[in-house]
């Protein structure tokens, strides 16, 4: 049972709440009523009820993602506490794995312990696999045995492969917790693909004894490694916006912040008495093991009592991500069930309210491209349904009335709407052109100049993830099971046939929408070009995007000045074993 | 929960095991009971602070 009261937002955080929920609501209002009064002035059909519902909820997300951005904007950032005692209580840095690129994880590993080493901090290592392929145990255990052996100047890395793989990544981790967890007081959760500086390492583990009322602590990954145009635009996106939504999400989240899963410490006592997650009842995919469990988690630490918090200006902290449309899309239908599970969790007792609120802006994330999408198609349908214009509505007119939809409400929607889109990273290159953080990304030209290529690239992506995001919600709703298919991390590049295999039923819905558009009329045809063109030109998108991308555009910090343990990685992974690291190296000369 | 290593040469002749230090997990309870229907369960929720 609880004994800790749990964690209270102060006037700070529930002020920045405020704002940013008015906001949102009023977008949504104004929305609402300029789509309410361009359609009853062509005759309000059941149709334009549909049509106003849906923007209003459409509305009312995109304002949402703009209020975190404005929020992380505002001035008066919190100061990075100073005074930090020495980092020397026991902690265990975790390597949950299953199936991946053991010699890459290795390399990493390395790369990790020799930073850790250097930084003067003691840990241990855990890789705690989940592997289950017969080939891929040998090479992994090949890969990691130089770096398990004993020897007084190294740290301890443990290895440990489970038979049983019950409760996937998460119960892959509460069982270690329940074997070896009293051995600690801290344990720092990564992913197979995560980096870490040791300076890092240590910086969180002091943050942690300092606040005794912290349960976890999460950074903010970025990514890194990424070559082609769709990778390196996310890689960019990820090191220009993510950090300001970050610190949106910070200041309203305050002591029930988030966990993303890895890339953070957590303490080890608060994770035991609190986070062994359940099965739900009934069959996948809404029964089962709980899939978005780092959600969870999070929320289950706050109605235990403990603070969760993001520190989005920690720095040190890297991931890898997928480097074509079809790998993102396929993590994110494993996500959409994850998030859609939630609605199992939603009502749990105990939870504090912003938990909830959480949770249902994690379902939203997935319902709302099935809005999107609703709204086209009612506009379509609303179109059809209109009554046949009245050129002469009053008696003895001796002039005709031409029918007006009303273009200049529905032109300032629209306007609304993509100034909602764009607001957040006309805000972002703004602020970083007046802080001079574009210098870090190229310069200011450089950097305007990825802006608009990651613009232009996310709004033709935007129409095919709709779809994508469509399928899964209706797939997950209908009761299909995704499964938990491994994250394919540098796949690469992908041919033609190979995007007309992931999306040919994308062109086909696009090219099927746009020539019912073309019948009805073309007064919606231009304004659906934007979305069905994407949608027919999907294969080769996913193509395109899928080629290795200049290094002049979309260039990230860590390019420019690679982090230690990023070029430590490299050596290590480029040296083809996992013992190589250059730290290492400099160690033995010395 | 078996957590067997398995057999391999190259990690035979180390023990990798992490140190055995065992910490009780108590299950967490997620799901209401069903019994109590959607008027106890909005009750519930309308005094979760006391949950």
């Amino acid at each position: 049972m609880r004994d800790r009261a749990r964690p209270r937002a102060d006037l700070r955080t529930a002020v920045w709440r405020a704002a940013a929920l008015g906001f949102t609501l009023l977008s949504g209002v104004a929305a609402t009523a300029l789509m309410a009064e361009a359609a009853f002035a062509a005759g309000f059909g059941a149709w334009d009820v549909v049509c106003v519902v849906l923007i209003f909820f459409t509305t009312l997300w995109l304002a949402w993602g703009a209020a975190q951005s404005l929020v992380g904007l505002a001035p008066g950032r919190r100061p990075a506490p100073t005074d930090l005692p020495h980092p020397d209580a026991p902690t265990v840095i975790l390597l949950p794995i299953c199936n991946e690129d053991a010699r890459a994880a290795a390399a990493r590993l390395a790369a990790m312990e020799a930073s850790v080493r250097a930084a003067g901090v003691t840990v241990d290592f855990a890789v705690l696999s989940d592997t289950r392929d017969g080939d891929a145990l040998i090479l992994e255990r090949q890969a990691f045995a130089p770096l398990c052996a004993h020897r007084p100047d190294r740290l301890r890395v443990y290895y440990r492969n489970r038979t049983e793989n019950w409760g996937r990544k998460a119960g892959n981790i509460e069982d270690f917790i329940r074997n070896s967890g009293g051995a600690y007081e801290f344990a720092v959760i990564l992913d197979a693909d995560s980096l870490m500086e040791g300076e890092t390492i240590g910086h969180l583990i002091a943050r942690m004894q300092a606040a005794p009322d912290i349960g976890l602590l999460q950074t903010l990954p970025k990514i890194i490694g990424a070559t082609s145009w769709f990778g390196r635009a996310m890689q960019f996106a990820a090191s220009f916006y993510s950090p300001v939504f970050a610190r949106g999400l910070q200041r309203m989240q305050g002591p029930t912040g988030p966990f993303w899963g890895h890339n953070a410490i957590v303490r080890v006592k608060a994770l035991a008495e609190s986070c062994a997650l359940p099965e739900l009842s009934g069959r996948p995919p809404f029964g089962g093991s709980i899939l978005s469990h780092d959600y969870v988690e999070a929320a289950l630490l706050a109605r235990a009592g403990w603070r969760v918090e993001v520190d989005p200006a920690i720095p040190g902290s890297f991931e890898e991500g997928p480097d074509n449309l079809v790998a993102y899309a396929r993590r994110d239908r494993r996500w959409c069930q994850g998030n859609l599970q939630h609605l199992r969790i939603v009502g749990a007792p105990g939870l504090t309210a912003w938990s909830r609120f959480v949770f249902v802006q994690g379902i939203a994330s997935y319902i709302v491209p099935l809005f999107w999408a609703g709204f086209l198609l009612s506009s379509m349908a609303a179109l059809v349904a209109a009554p046949p214009p009245d050129y002469f509505p009053e008696p003895y007119q001796l002039f005709p009335v031409f029918p007006d939809r009303n273009t200049r409400e529905i032109v300032a929607l629209a306007i609304g709407i993509v100034g909602l889109l764009l607001l957040p990273k006309v805000g972002i290159l703004a602020a970083a052109i007046a802080s001079d953080r574009t210098k870090g990304f190229g310069g200011a030209a450089r950097t305007t100049a990825s802006v608009l290529a990651e613009t232009l690239l996310s709004s033709l992506i935007a129409p095919i993830m709709l779809m994508y995001q469509s399928r899964a919600v209706i797939e997950v709703l209908s009761g299909k099971d995704g499964g938990w298919p491994a994250t394919m991390r540098g796949e690469g590049r992908l041919s033609l046939s190979e995007g007309r295999a992931a999306a040919g039923w994308i062109s086909l819905s696009g090219l099927a929408a746009l020539c019912v558009v073309a019948w009805l009329g073309r007064d919606l045809l231009f304004w659906l070009l934007p979305v069905t063109l994407p949608m027919i030109a999907a294969p080769l998108l996913i193509a395109a995007t899928s080629r290795p991308a200049p290094r002049g555009l979309f260039t990230a910090p860590d390019e420019i000045a690679p982090s230690p343990v990023i070029a430590a990685y490299r050596t290590a992974l480029g040296t083809g074993t996992a013992q190589a690291a250059p730290a290492e190296k400099e160690a033995r000369v010395a | 929960m078996d957590q067997n290593l398995n057999t391999l040469n190259d990690l035979d002749d180390v023990d990798t095991s992490p140190p055995y230090a065992p910490l009780a997990m108590p299950r967490q309870i997620l799901e209401r009971d069903r019994r109590e229907g959607v008027i106890g369960a909005l009750l519930r929720l309308l005094t979760a602070r006391n949950a």
